[in-house]
């Protein structure tokens, strides 16, 4: 499976990757946080509909000015 | 000169002022903390004053001057820090209960600079919640906008700009991860700049998001964030994404004409009334680019692709490295947190992957931004897509899609103000956003100050 044809995670992955980190979330809380689901899910989609080969890192061949 | 008139005096002619021993430092102190004592109450800019301490430091310049020892365009003049900024001995919190008995031990590189040029600092300036939350904050009121107290001044620098509107300093310094120097800039009418990433220091300052997080001036003219730059600006080898590249003079860039400099405006993307920007907004924007037209500038239609999509990139970026920074605070005190809380949580959602794809996509962004800065000189667009929003509490979740005009320039590190261009029917302020190529903020402000001196936006201030 590629990058672009990767499943976008459900509202089960998103809860489980806040408790894989070690987040203990009240029931309201998490209740919130589910209301953002969509949101995350759909900007993901955006990116992942972009085909982007090559390297990257968060300074060097990002801002190459800054890495001299 | 009535004490009032004197708070609102640009840097520059203050400091001619101060130079000439026409104006003491002390009064210059003395009259901005008389206004903040009267008004600050409804504005609510200050979160940690310090008075005492700046009648001090403006008394020693007094005397150093007094002595002939005139140390520059900053000697006497006050100003303020976002309180993310070390202050050593000063409280620095991040306008959160998770640090509101942080007390640094050293300055951060910006109030070493800004006091070693002898500022006079009043103190430390609200903000959203550590740079990235809405209203409330776990710690201290958010502010107010002095042009209309029911809105929302901007943010995350949101002290900073009501400061600045308000006339309680003559300059601030602000951070800018997703847009906070110019969002702040826009509301409050205000210039708000964030430079190139790498040109000024971050050293002591709280992090937001390590690979966006810049570091910047607040004014209320061009001149007098040019003069802030020049005072911060250069290398630091204590932060690592700090760039050796040498500093122009940028006061003496500014009295340069912008005749013959090509503007690009992206109109497919950040003048799109059908996609939510506000007609006004867009309208003021369009009156400006005349303006900049009539001052010998010419104007060219350019795109920007993969624009639209900046703000996921920038979201994913940004939430993965500040839920980096607070995992350990979240695990552990989660309770100390705002509503802020929850944009944290957002950093947990994404995996290595999608890290990893946002910073793909933020190299093709900025290659496409570079191929237009090719072909012109600078890019102008609306700061924001709309004017100041209400105040009172936001979402959690601040605005996760829609337009977004700050985020791009986060994404490729180039330097971009925001300047006053207009009010809204209702009497709220509007920005021009000028970005330029990295390390180009000598053209960013040129143009900037060409536009206001040619307009009278940024002499006008609100009547609290």
């Amino acid at each position: 499976m590629t990058a672009f044809q990767r499943r976008t995670p459900d509202e089960e992955d998103l809860k489980g990757m806040l408790t894989r980190a070690g987040m203990v979330l009240s029931q309201e809380d998490l209740a919130i946080m589910a209301t953002a689901f969509p949101a995350v899910q759909a900007q993901l989609e955006r990116l992942y509909s972009y085909e982007l080969d090559g390297e990257s890192y968060p300074f060097r061949n990002v801002f190459p000015e800054t890495s001299e | 000169m009535s004490a009032d008139a004197l708070c609102y005096l640009a840097i520059s002619e203050a400091a001619e002022l101060v130079r000439e021993k026409k104006l003491s430092p002390v009064e210059l102190a003395q009259a901005h903390i008389d206004r903040i004592d009267r008004l600050d109450p409804q504005v609510k800019a200050y979160v940690t004053r310090t008075d005492e301490d700046a009648l001090a430091s403006a008394k020693a310049a007094e005397a150093e001057i007094s002595a002939g020892r005139y140390r520059g365009p900053l000697h006497g003049i006050p100003v303020s820090f976002k309180d993310l900024y070390d202050t050593a001995g000063t409280r620095t919190t991040g306008q959160s209960r998770v640090f509101a008995n942080r007390i640094p031990t050293e300055d951060s590189a910006t109030v070493a600079s800004v006091k070693q040029a002898g500022a006079v600092s009043l103190g430390k300036v609200a903000l959203a919640e550590f740079g990235l939350g809405g209203s409330p904050t776990s710690l201290f009121e958010t502010p107010n906008n002095p042009w209309n107290l029911d809105y929302s001044p901007g943010g995350s620098s949101s002290g900073s700009g009501a400061a600045l509107a308000a006339g309680f300093c003559m300059g601030s310094f602000g951070t800018d991860t997703g847009g906070s120097l110019r969002n702040p800039g826009h509301c409050s009418g205000i210039v708000g700049l964030k430079p190139t990433l790498g040109r000024v220091s971050r050293f002591g300052v709280i992090p937001c998001s390590w690979s966006l997080d810049t570091v910047g001036p607040m004014a209320r003219t061009v001149g007098d964030v040019a003069l802030l730059l020049q005072t911060v600006a250069g290398h630091d080898p204590r932060d690592p994404t700090s760039a050796s590249r040498p500093v122009p003079d940028y006061p003496a860039e500014l009295g340069k004409s912008i005749q013959g400099l090509k503007v690009g405006v992206p109109r497919d993307y950040f003048f799109r009334t059908d996609l939510g920007a506000d007609g006004e907004v867009v309208q003021c924007a369009e009156q400006a680019l005349t303006v900049l037209q009539e001052l010998g500038a010419s104007v060219e239609e350019v795109s920007i692709p993969s624009v639209a999509d900046a703000r996921s990139a920038q979201m994913v970026i940004m939430h993965a490295e500040a839920f980096a920074y607070h995992r350990q605070f979240l695990r552990d005190r989660s309770g100390d947190y705002g509503p802020v809380r929850f944009r944290f949580w957002l950093g947990a959602l994404y995996t290595a992957e999608d890290y990893l794809q946002a910073n793909l996509f933020r190299r093709q962004l900025i290659r496409e931004v570079d191929a237009v800065l090719e072909r012109v000189d600078l890019i102008v667009t609306p700061t924001m897509p709309r004017p100041a929003p209400k105040g009172g509490d936001s979402s959690p979740f601040g605005t996760l899609t829609g337009l977004n005009f700050l985020a791009p320039f986060n994404l490729t590190g180039s330097p971009a103000v925001s300047v006053p261009c207009g009010f809204t029917s209702s009497g709220l302020p509007v920005g021009l956003q000028i970005a330029g190529p990295r390390f180009d903020e000598a053209t960013v402000l040129r143009a900037a100050n060409a536009y206001a001196q040619a307009t009278p936006w940024s002499q006008m201030h609100p009547d609290l």
